[in-house]
């Protein structure tokens, strides 16, 4: 199964990396038509930086593409296999090709200032995985996984600002206190999360989504609203403080 | 000597929403016994099937295996449903290697799609349905099932290749007492491996007989006027007389039934209750 699990990875893999085509387009485009005097390192760093953060969520969102397309959940269902080793092995692949760009991405940054933050492609990454199986529609996903990681994005640039006391001066992306921030609201939003993904898959079979969806519905929906409401709140805290 | 349970299904319950399918739903399929479990569309039969393979999740109570099929059952389980779930996109080669990874196989058993026309670098969605069929049937005997579970699916291989799949199923199911429970609308080809008939009824077992138990209480009475002497299931009216379907029926009471009996293969019952079913 793992290796069937690898080609699927890297069939997402590769179809996200096919952006760094637009690289060689862009630059006969600039030299041909628009004569804008782009260089390639330019429309490298652009190029790089969408495909990095393309594959995440397409990563994510599609770890159960093929038994949703090809109604194959009953035949893996049917295999001699815990829940726990096929979410080992469907999340495996993926995740080593999501380190793979990572480590490229910090590869390329000794020679471009192309600054990746892989804690966060490692959240949408998560994010999206455990959205994966409660959607149907790409686009629904997309969106969701888009919402919730704003949600992290902004909880965690909060909660650095309570640990630096609210000084907007102090507040730096690049610190201890910042990536420990976002380990933080990492943690706190991924584990409810994961655990609502957990208890769903853990039972999953072949009935219809909707009824199977009851652990998103009490744990996901209650998490993602006290985050929001949580930002709302500091935001105005912050106005204030700064007003 | 009575045979212990391969399958032991007590106290089920499932329901699909507010839709229940089986409430408090006993069962018990002895080792080798070959099962025919059949009832009108929607009774619940392939979701059944489901729940036996570990596909569906009961909402209450417990399916049961018998002890020599070991910690994981479904490794000894055999399902091919009614959709025929494989990852289409995979070739034929790459579903095999997949299968075997799974199961740690060394070998794969293609005596059944050695009589077709599937080529190992065929995809999956290439092949036709009643390839998939033996395809998929091919994979599941190379893991030597001792329960094999058949949804509605026979029906799709042609005839020649049905009949050797079916002879290869009698071969092994006599070497190896293999379990099996089919799900059929289509009789015809099966009576003659057939033991045990389960009519499914509103979620519960309406008719559960051996076979020549049933054929033998099951019979078409073709007279003018009702038999009051039995239970009439269902009947056919013509212009100058009636068949009617009755069970049980008894020897005892040939002779107070004014018309001719005639007996009825497996089709011909299955038919006579689903008819009354909607009758």
């Amino acid at each position: 199964m793992l290796k069937k699990e690898f080609s699927d990875a890297f069939k997402k893999f590769i179809e996200c990396m096919i952006l760094l085509l637009g690289i060689p387009l862009g630059v006969l485009f600039d030299r041909f038509i628009i004569h804008y005097g782009w260089r390639l390192s330019d429309i490298f760093h652009y190029v790089f930086l969408v495909s990095i953060i393309v594959y995440p969520p397409v990563a994510g969102l599609t770890i159960f593409q093929s038994e949703k397309k090809d109604r194959a959940f009953e035949y893996l269902f049917s295999l001699p296999l815990s829940r726990f080793k096929i979410l080992l092995y469907k999340i495996g692949p993926r995740f080593f090709f999501l380190l793979l760009l990572i480590i490229a991405s910090n590869f390329f940054s000794i020679f471009d200032n192309i600054s990746i933050n892989g804690l966060n492609l490692i959240v949408v990454f998560f994010i999206s995985t455990f959205l994966s199986i409660s959607v149907n529609s790409s686009v629904i996903g997309v969106v969701g996984a888009f919402f919730f990681y704003a949600g992290y994005y902004q909880a965690s640039r909060i909660i650095h600002l309570i640990f630096i006391g609210w000084d907007p001066a102090k507040f730096n992306n690049f610190s201890t206190g910042a990536l420990l921030s976002e380990l933080l609201t990492a943690a706190l939003f991924l584990i409810p999360i994961g655990t609502a993904f957990w208890i769903t898959f853990k039972k999953f079979d072949v009935k219809p989504l909707k009824w199977q969806l009851k652990s998103y519905l009490y744990i996901v929906v209650p998490t993602v609203l006290v985050f929001y409401t949580f930002i709302i709140l500091s935001f105005k805290n912050f106005t204030e403080l700064s007003g | 000597m009575e045979k212990h349970a391969m399958i032991n299904i007590n106290n089920l319950s499932f329901s699909y929403g507010k839709l229940k399918v089986f409430e408090n739903f006993h069962l018990d399929v002895p080792e080798g016994e070959v099962c025919l479990i059949t009832g009108i569309n929607g009774v619940g039969k392939s979701t059944l099937m489901r729940l036996i393979a570990g596909v569906l999740r009961p909402a209450g109570g417990e399916i049961l295996f018998d002890e020599k099929m070991g910690p994981d059952h479904r490794r000894k389980i055999g399902f091919i449903s009614d959709i025929l779930s494989l990852y289409e996109s995979l070739t034929v080669a790459q579903s095999i290697e997949f299968h075997k990874s799974v199961y740690n196989l060394d070998k794969f058993d293609d005596s059944l799609i050695r009589h077709t026309k599937i080529s190992d670098n065929q995809k999956i969605k290439e092949l036709s349905t009643g390839q998939k069929t033996i395809f998929h049937l091919s994979l599941i005997l190379s893991t030597e099932p001792e329960i094999l579970l058949i949804d509605e699916i026979i029906h799709s291989i042609d005839a020649y290749l049905r009949r050797i799949f079916l002879e290869q199923l009698i071969q092994i199911q006599s070497e190896r007492q293999l379990t099996i429970i089919m799900v059929n609308l289509n009789f015809h080809d099966i009576e003659h491996i057939v033991e045990r008939v389960i009519l499914l009824k509103a979620g519960k077992i309406a008719v559960d007989e051996q076979i020549d138990d049933l054929k033998a209480k099951v019979k078409k009475i073709i007279s003018s006027i009702t038999p009051q002497a039995v239970p009439v299931l269902s009947q056919i009216d013509f212009s100058d007389h009636s068949e009617f379907y009755v069970y049980p029926y008894e020897e005892k009471v040939k002779g107070k039934i004014d018309g001719e009996v005639v007996d009825l293969n497996l089709t011909e019952i299955v038919s006579a209750f689903i008819g009354g079913e909607y009758a």
